[in-house]
């Protein structure tokens, strides 16, 4: 799904925040990304969504080298991945409604399968009541819901995910993690950049840790918490 | 946390401040346009009619004679080789009363004194095919040597030279208007994307592509172009309507008459203008964003 080789990424003319870094993610893995503020996870889930080019080497996403893409191909390629930003990036003149359903109308579905598949996320995480609301009426937790729901309505190939659990209660961030695991048992790869270490180790999956300016794959820290 | 639509799909242009700047200055813009453009089509209207209308006449000025019986048969030989000559339909001296009515403007009231010696003019309805200017005014000379035979060419080619002079500069302004015009969608285009850059670089990272952001910045100044357009269009038929009222009771006598009534395609400009302005608008915003997209990273 993912391989970087050689990949350097650094922001105008500062110091390079990833430096030569080469990195394979089978398609379907589920994979945590750690290290410390400011090692560079931002950056690299930058370069993974597309928002940023590297300062050097190759990125390849879903077999397509980006850089060789052109702006309708990037355009597709962005439609197969769903992001959920730390900072929810919701519309604010937008209903809770209308974010969800954007991906869905922006992909052309026809307004019966946005109507549908919007309702039904909605409902699922816990906003059903809230379907006409604006983001600015909504409390942090509920706008991270928005958000994830906006970010998977569209059944990615590639889920990323940033801090998606950090305003949650425990309930919610339970139900969160059980839909992530659920996408990735069909087939999404998933990638989550967390502090919260607890989570990581309960979890199990393996890590990618983001330090140096490299980036370090490690193995799982025991079984996927929802095999059964 | 993104600052972007007002409605499903689309940016909030409707609530910048641009969108009240666009109408008004589409509605000024479309005002000038549409004043240039009707005076235009008028101008060439009026000049078309003139110049069919004076072809196809002549003025024959014979001066006053010292013996009123040898201008009598002066004329009456003039009138006998004109209506005999190829291309002449017809040929008729104008009463005194009408020469004089013709001459007040110049004479005042002195101009209907019997005593006041008059030229005697003979106005000729000819057929501008078929008329032989070299073998009239050889017929003419040989009749009376002092008449003078004016076809009008000279002065009416003084008056359409003029009129085409005002219609160039109608054009160029109507040319200026419509480059100002597309040159303020560009701007405030641009603005817009300047303004909106946080939820377009989120929409592509959604998967929109250029078009499709494009094509909500083509939307959103429709509306403004439209109803600007057509508050333009209005306030200049209003403008109109009392220039043509103020100007009625001086046209209605004089040299041509009473203006004729607007040709057909001054008919058709208030109706084509906001539709042709809102279209060259949207066309523009929409090509505007897709250059200025696809200069992006």
């Amino acid at each position: 799904m993912i391989r970087f080789d050689q990949v350097s990424f650094g922001y105008d003319r500062g110091p390079l925040v990833l430096e030569g870094v080469t990195l394979h993610v089978e398609p379907g893995s589920f994979h945590f990304v750690v290290g410390a503020s400011g090692a560079g996870k931002t950056s690299l889930l930058r370069l993974l969504y597309l928002g940023a080019k590297p300062t050097a080497g190759r990125v390849v996403l879903a077999g397509r080298d980006v850089a060789r893409l052109s702006r309708r191909e990037r355009a597709h390629l962005r439609r197969r991945i769903g992001v959920v930003f730390q900072d929810y990036r919701l519309f604010e003149n937008l209903t809770v409604f209308e974010n969800v359903a954007l991906p869905l109308r922006i992909a052309g579905e026809t307004e019966e399968e946005v109507r549908d598949k919007a309702n039904e996320l909605l409902s699922w995480v816990g906003l059903a009541e809230a379907l006409d609301s604006y983001p600015p009426s909504l409390s942090g937790g509920e706008q991270q819901r928005v958000a994830v729901a906006r970010a998977v309505i569209t059944n990615p190939d590639l889920l990323i995910a940033d801090e998606p659990t950090g305003n949650l209660d425990d309930r919610m961030a339970e139900r969160l993690l059980r839909l992530f695991d659920e996408l990735h048992r069909v087939g999404t790869t998933v990638l989550i950049a967390t502090h919260n270490e607890q989570l990581v180790r309960r979890l199990g999956h393996p890590q990618l840790r983001v330090g140096d300016g490299q980036v370090v794959a490690e193995g799982p820290h025991g079984p996927p918490p929802f095999a059964d | 946390m993104v600052s972007a639509f007002s409605s499903s799909a689309s940016l909030p242009l409707g609530r910048d401040p641009a969108r009240g700047y666009l109408l008004g200055v589409t509605g000024f813009l479309v005002l000038l346009l549409t004043l240039t453009a009707l005076t235009a089509i008028y101008l060439e209207d009026v000049a078309g009619g003139w110049r069919r209308s004076v072809a196809a006449q002549a003025t024959l000025l014979l001066p006053p004679e010292a013996s009123a019986r040898d201008q009598a048969r002066t004329v009456d030989a003039l009138l006998d080789a004109l209506r005999n000559a190829r291309g002449i339909v017809a040929a008729d001296v104008l009463s005194r009363e009408k020469t004089a009515a013709l001459l007040s403007p110049w004479l005042g009231d002195s101009a209907e004194d019997p005593s006041l010696p008059l030229p005697l003019l003979v106005a000729i309805h000819l057929d501008p095919e078929a008329i032989d200017w070299p073998a009239l005014r050889r017929t003419v000379a040989g009749i009376a040597p002092t008449a003078q035979l004016d076809d009008h060419s000279d002065w009416v080619g003084r008056l359409l030279s003029f009129a085409g002079w005002l219609q160039g500069m109608a054009g160029a302004m109507a040319l200026l208007v419509v480059l100002c015009s597309i040159g303020t969608v560009i701007f405030i285009t641009r603005a817009g994307l300047a303004v909106h850059r946080e939820p377009i670089e989120m929409l592509h990272l959604m998967g929109a592509e250029d078009r499709f952001v494009a094509r909500q910045f083509e939307q959103r100044v429709g509306e403004p172009l439209l109803l600007g357009s057509l508050a333009g269009v209005l306030l200049a038929l209003v403008l109109l309507a009392l220039v043509a009222l103020a100007l009625r009771p001086s046209t209605g006598s004089g040299l041509f008459g009473p203006l004729p009534a607007p040709p057909l395609m001054a008919l058709l400009v208030p109706f084509l203008l906001p539709v042709l302005t809102t279209a060259v608008g949207r066309m523009t915003a929409y090509w505007t964003v897709l250059r200025t997209l696809a200069r992006l990273p």
